[in-house]
């Protein structure tokens, strides 16, 4: 039932890429086809993906940290599922820290850490997805995504975005209590899908906070936020990320998302 | 407790990456200082810790092939105000063929699933540091090991040899002071001599193995430890000193998600080789010894982890 029905969203979304103009002038595409468009080109593009990611973390008093890494992502051919590999470059006393991450779209995800000055593998809980993604204003979710099933989404309108012509899509969580907002409005590319601003509401309907995508580039034929930020309108902190030396369908293996390589980087791909 | 402490620690990193590639030269420079508030105790000084620590990292790596090396050059200023150096780690890291990967030299080692309770894990831990506070990395102490790890689709294997026995780090006295179960009391200064060690031979090696998989959400293992109890808790009248018994360890562990948190579980039987008929009661008894851990995130970024431990 559930591949059917991602077999048959490829399929929209294959004829959705393949002939723009239809898919834009001639059929209105529904807000379960928009969102999973959006979840497609946002968090699955290509097989494989390799990416350094550069994050500034800026307190409300300006006050700044960095973090460098690289993360390697890999999606699983016939489900939802993925594996995240990060190895930590800077700050320098995280420097050679791995990280993993089994993301499962239908239950908890598993998370290890390696930290190589103890020679120590520790698992973390992760039964909360909306925990920060090292330390940043980005949630796990944000990073990866959450399942389709968990939202109902609606079109409250079309409309451009500087200059881009967007669905203006929301997303309720059909359980309140299994999501960090109580509804989330996406501005959403009409051509790329990607989404050029995101807002988050609370249970009180304020607004409390603002991902923006401010540069998107193609690499490889996939279109791709370089340079994104999460504003928290709250606490006033936020987070600007860049992504360089994007490559995507790089063949990473399967096995390299395993203990061995969190204890040993496979240095093809991360220098 | 009646001993209140005070630590303080400074810390600065810093990361050089030269011109050329895949060496990478880092380090930092630490200020550890730490007094107790009371001055009746029986060590050499009342500073927990005053000592300037700066650790020096090179690392190169290849396609098959890695080296690391750490320096640590510190000056103790609370005991014996002088100037000391130590390898920290310096080993060789290779691949064999697809499935064998090797790690040989100086090098911090650890396994089992414990939080700072190990069972399994009987690899040299440095209480010293833990106690004086230092950066997390100096809870375990480094031995001159080979390991080596095969993997296959059955299961994973890890052996470590460590030719020279290589014990706990203790407190001695001088800075931080113990109960001494001989004398009856809490020693400071006046603590009896250093334990000895083990000889130097071949047969007083230490092995240690593990076999590991992944069985349905569960990691699992089984240990085997050859060797000698890290910590001198046994005493040898012949030679009017402390010493480290005879010990094998035969243990196993499993850990993984349950109820959107991670639990783990283990045991292990401590064979005290040299009290094979527990007649002796300078040395310790054979003693089976388990866990029980349980963490699970009760907030967003918030974690909660609850252990137990039975002997």
């Amino acid at each position: 039932m559930d591949r059917t029905y991602h077999r048959f969203f490829a399929i929209i979304l294959t004829i959705a890429l393949a002939l723009p103009n239809l898919a834009r002038g001639q059929k209105t595409l529904t807000p379960s086809e928009v969102a999973t468009s959006y979840q497609k080109s946002f968090f699955y593009p290509g097989k494989d993906m390799r990416v350094v990611v550069n994050m500034r973390l800026i307190e409300s008093g300006g006050k700044e940290r960095t973090r460098e890494l690289t993360m390697l992502r890999l999606n699983a051919e016939s489900t939802q599922d993925q594996k995240y590999f990060i190895y930590f470059h800077k700050p320098a006393d995280v420097e050679g820290m791995t990280f993993m991450v089994y993301r499962y779209s239908q239950k908890d995800d598993d998370r290890w850490l390696y930290m190589p000055a103890l020679d120590l593998v520790k698992r973390i809980a992760a039964n909360d997805k909306r925990s920060s993604f090292v330390g940043s204003d980005f949630t796990y979710e944000d990073v990866s995504g959450r399942d389709l099933s968990e939202d109902d989404f609606s079109i409250v309108k079309e409309e451009k975005l500087s200059n881009n012509d967007c669905y203006l899509l929301k997303s309720v969580p059909k359980n309140p209590k299994g999501a960090e907002y109580s509804y989330k409005l996406s501005w959403i590319d009409k051509t790329t899908f990607l989404p050029w601003k995101e807002e988050f509401y609370d249970v009180r309907g304020e607004l409390y906070k603002v991902f923006t995508a401010e540069e998107v580039r193609n690499i490889s034929g996939f279109p791709t936020i370089t340079k994104r930020k999460m504003e928290n309108v709250k606490n006033k902190r936020q987070t600007s990320v860049v992504y360089s030396q994007i490559e995507y369908n790089v063949g990473l293996k399967d096995d390299i998302f395993t203990e061995r390589y969190l204890k040993t980087p496979p240095r093809e791909y991360i220098q | 407790m009646r001993k209140l402490i005070v630590s303080l620690i400074i810390l600065s990193s810093f990361a050089i990456t030269p011109a050329f590639a895949q060496v990478k030269i880092g380090g930092f420079l630490q200020g550890l200082y730490g007094a107790r508030l009371d001055d009746k105790n029986p060590t050499a000084t009342e500073y927990t810790a005053a000592e300037s620590r700066l650790q020096l990292r090179l690392e190169h790596s290849g396609s098959n092939a890695e080296f690391s090396g750490k320096v640590d050059f510190f000056y103790d200023d609370a005991d014996i105000q002088t100037y000391d150096w130590e390898l920290r780690e310096g080993f060789l890291k290779f691949r064999l063929g697809n499935n064998v990967d090797f790690k040989a030299g100086r090098q911090i080692l650890t396994w089992g699933t414990g939080d700072l309770i190990f069972i399994n894990d009987v690899f040299a831990k440095d209480y010293r540091s833990f106690f004086v506070g230092r950066d997390d990395q100096y809870l375990k102490a480094p031995q001159d090991a080979i390991r080596m790890e095969y993997y296959n689709p059955l299961a994973d294997l890890a052996v470590v040899w460590t030719p020279r026995f290589e014990p706990n780090r203790l407190p001695t006295g001088r800075v931080l002071s113990y109960y001494d179960p001989l004398m009856g009391e809490i020693v400071g200064v006046e603590a009896t001599g250093q334990p000895v060690l083990p000889p130097a031979k071949f047969d007083n090696s230490e092995i240690a193995a593990r076999l590991s998989r992944q069985i349905g959400a569960f990691n699992a293992a089984l240990y085997f430890y050859r060797g000698f109890y890290k910590n001198p808790n046994g005493y040898d009248l012949a030679l009017q000193s402390a010493i480290y018994p005879r010990l094998n360890v035969y243990g196993a562990s499993a850990r993984g998600s349950v109820a959107g948190g991670v639990f783990w579980l283990e045991g292990g039987y401590f064979h005290s080789r040299d009290d094979e008929k527990r007649d002796n009661p300078f040395l310790p008894n054979s003693s089976l010894t388990w866990l029980a851990g349980y963490e699970r995130q009760v907030a967003a970024n918030l974690t909660a982890n609850l252990q137990w431990q039975a002997d």
